[in-house]
């Protein structure tokens, strides 16, 4: 393609026309340092996103199955309040998934059913949900699924010191399942053969004096028919874990699941971050997966016929992450349009450039139209021209960010050192800056820049291709 | 007939009205080749550029090569069938001597075969200036590659306005020997702009533009 020929040879800077070339070198030089910022911010929030992101769901899993009202007026929620081998008191998703029974009512000795008491007319629920998580798994190996168990007490510890804590907790049954689990524990899962109920701290009792091995109690009362009583579960600090950063992490105790059966069996909790006290996790390796998978089960739940009795929710609708994630969806449309801006009013430069370009050889451009060359040929010159600078800006813009990237440790400590404190706060960012290029930002400059470049070079071209080729070599 | 013109007008209303070419009809049979001479500004090169499609007339029709001008079809005509010589050469400066030869066929998209080109340098004795950039030739120099790109789609038109008007006597000879040993010998039709009489001479038509009117002489 001649075209690209003229056009590269236009753009290699000359002496006799040193001002074009300081006007294209200029325009090169700043879409290169929007490009250069664009990239290394957005990269970074997007890690920084990511980081929160796994932080958020590190604990609770990226998908969660919760039972709706439909399952709790069920026959098979309510028919444990009426069965003997039920113990008359209702049961969580794990005691009724670890049931040999689907049905516990025996009509020969337990209580008659009352007259409005719900049909039975499904199979089990929970057993078909968790058969239909096996299927599932079948077919994604890397998901796995754990029901959990949430309450709450007063926990009591008394310190090695003598001194004691005492706090309104959460208990969250362990997720021993959660494949993150190993990074979040600071210290691994103990054997029980100690005395007391092993139970992991959120590693900010540790900052206030609490230690392994530190004895203490959770405190919870039962209702009974006629009055309250209070009941106590001895319990041992069998280490600490990151709560990542859940508004009610710091409160957040890990217990086994005889903990929160105990306080499930004899009272209500209501979360206070909007998490349903008792359902399913479901976890998978790569969290981008989440609506696909969400999407693969809920069509499962459609045609087992069990979407009545369980809501399934993602990570982004989590009561606890909701605000954060959609604040971080604004930030970042904000963000890309006030890059597009920047980089509009950096492509604009461009305009100028190629306007002077064109005047500059209007003599070549009747000379190429004397040899036959079209006006759809003169303006594509110059169109290659925008677009090349466009591109030739988005290399090394993109060179430059990748560099910056790799030694954002290095620049952030020399920030920090001018500064006199810690440029980025480790308790929000972690220890250091994500500095992985982010695709979705280079994609977003690498189809912006050009396209840009190239709009901005549609007037000097319409412009060239109007030239008169008669005129310019009769004034010659 | 490669060239037959007829009936063209030409009137320029900026910055006064001049009527500078009115009612031309000419027909030029391939092989032939014709000298239009004149004083300055009687429009010579306005009509050349007419016939080269590089201008429009007002009125009056242009058939190149059996096809009639129309304003979509006039740059393939220019690429195809025309090949022109300025007086001051033309040439693309930033390009060397082959790549400037080279243009009319990567204009065209055909296979610009750099042995093709070669050979027209070879032609007009400038092989050891190939790769030379334009803007280091001398007047001469640049003058012979302008004639060796206005042949190299082997048009069947030459349009040569004032082809040795920036060159001394001695190249200017050198240079009209070139440029008819070239077109007849390629037997191509040539229509040349000039004051020079001598040149003029060696063409088989002379007409002269007088006052909007082409007469023979």
């Amino acid at each position: 393609m001649f075209e690209i020929n003229i056009a590269l040879k236009y753009l290699v800077p000359r002496k006799k026309s040193w001002s074009t070339a300081l006007i294209s070198g200029l325009s090169v030089l700043v879409i290169s340092l929007v490009v250069w910022l664009v990239l290394v911010f957005l990269s970074v929030t997007s890690g920084i996103e990511r980081n929160w992101l796994h932080r958020l769901t590190s604990l609770h899993a990226p998908i969660r199955l919760s039972p709706t009202e439909t399952y709790y007026h069920s026959y098979f929620y309510q028919i444990d309040t009426l069965a003997a081998a039920s113990r008359y008191t209702y049961k969580t998703i794990g005691e009724k998934r670890e049931s040999p029974l689907s049905d516990p009512y025996r009509p020969d000795s337990d209580p008659e059913l009352p007259t409005l008491f719900p049909p039975n007319y499904h199979n089990d629920p929970v057993k078909e949900l968790f058969a239909a998580l096996t299927e599932l798994k079948q077919e994604i190996p890397d998901l796995t699924f754990q029901d959990y168990e949430m309450g709450g007490a007063l926990f009591r510890l008394t310190l090695k010191t003598s001194a004691s804590l005492s706090q309104m907790t959460y208990l969250l049954s362990i997720p021993d399942q959660n494949p993150s689990l190993p990074t979040l524990l600071e210290t691994p899962l103990s054997d029980s053969s100690l005395p007391g109920l092993p139970i992991y701290l959120p590693k900010n009792y540790r900052d206030n004096g609490a230690q392994i091995g530190d004895r203490g109690t959770l405190q919870f009362t039962a209702a009974t028919g006629a009055s309250s009583q209070e009941q106590k579960i001895d319990v041992r600090v069998a280490g600490f874990y990151d709560p990542g950063v859940m508004a009610m992490g710091s409160k957040c105790l890990l217990v086994p699941k005889e903990v929160t059966r105990a306080i499930h069996a004899v009272t209500q909790t209501f979360s206070p971050d909007g998490t349903p006290t008792n359902g399913i996790f479901v976890w998978l390796s790569d969290i981008a997966q989440t609506e696909q998978t969400s999407a693969k089960l809920s069509q499962l739940l459609e045609k087992k016929g069990l979407a009545p009795y369980w809501k399934l929710t993602t990570y982004k609708e989590f009561e606890f992450a909701k605000d954060l994630l959609q604040q971080f969806q604004s930030d970042k449309t904000l963000l890309l349009l006030v890059a597009s801006i920047i980089l509009i009013v950096a492509c604009s430069n461009i305009i100028s450039l190629l306007v002077l370009l064109v005047s500059d050889k209007k003599k070549e451009i009747a000379i190429l139209q004397s040899m036959g060359a079209r006006p759809k040929s003169i303006a594509t010159i110059f169109g290659l021209c925008g677009t090349l600078i466009g591109l030739l800006s988005c290399l090394l813009g993109t060179s430059l960010a990748l560099l910056t990237l790799r030694h954002l440790d290095t620049l952030v400590s020399l920030l920090s050192k001018l500064q006199g404190r810690s440029a980025f706060n480790p308790a929000f960012f972690g220890k250091s800056l994500p500095n992985q290029l982010s695709w979705e930002a280079l994609l977003f400059v690498l189809l912006t820049a050009p396209l840009l470049s190239l709009a901005a070079g549609l007037i000097p071209a319409l412009k060239a291709s109007r030239i008169q080729p008669a005129t310019v070599l009769r004034n010659e | 007939m490669i060239l037959t013109a007829t009936h063209i007008t030409k009137t320029f209303t900026s910055p006064q009205k001049i009527k500078l070419l009115s009612d031309i009809s000419l027909s030029l049979p391939a092989g032939a080749s014709l000298a239009i001479t004149g004083k300055s500004g009687e429009g010579k090169t306005t009509l050349l550029q007419i016939l080269g499609t590089l201008e429009k007339a007002d009125s009056g029709t242009l058939t190149i090569a059996g096809q009639t001008v129309t304003p979509s079809l006039a740059p393939t005509l220019r690429n195809q069938h025309i090949g022109f010589i300025f007086q001051s050469f033309n040439l693309l400066e930033d390009f060397t001597a082959l790549e400037n030869i080279l243009m009319p066929l990567r204009i065209a998209r055909k296979p610009a075969s750099p042995a093709h080109a070669l050979a027209l340098l070879d032609a007009v004795g400038l092989t050891s200036r190939a790769h030379f950039p334009a803007k280091l030739l001398s007047g001469g120099e640049k003058q012979r590659i302008a004639i060796a790109r206005a042949l190299v789609t082997s048009p069947d038109l030459i349009l040569a306005d004032e082809p040795s008007g920036n060159l001394d006597h001695e190249n200017a000879a050198a240079i009209h020997d070139l440029l008819f040993s070239l077109v007849r010998e390629r037997k191509k039709t040539l229509v040349l702009a000039t004051h020079d009489l001598d040149l003029a001479a060696r063409c088989d038509q002379r007409m002269i533009l007088c006052q909007g009117n082409l007469r023979n002489w």
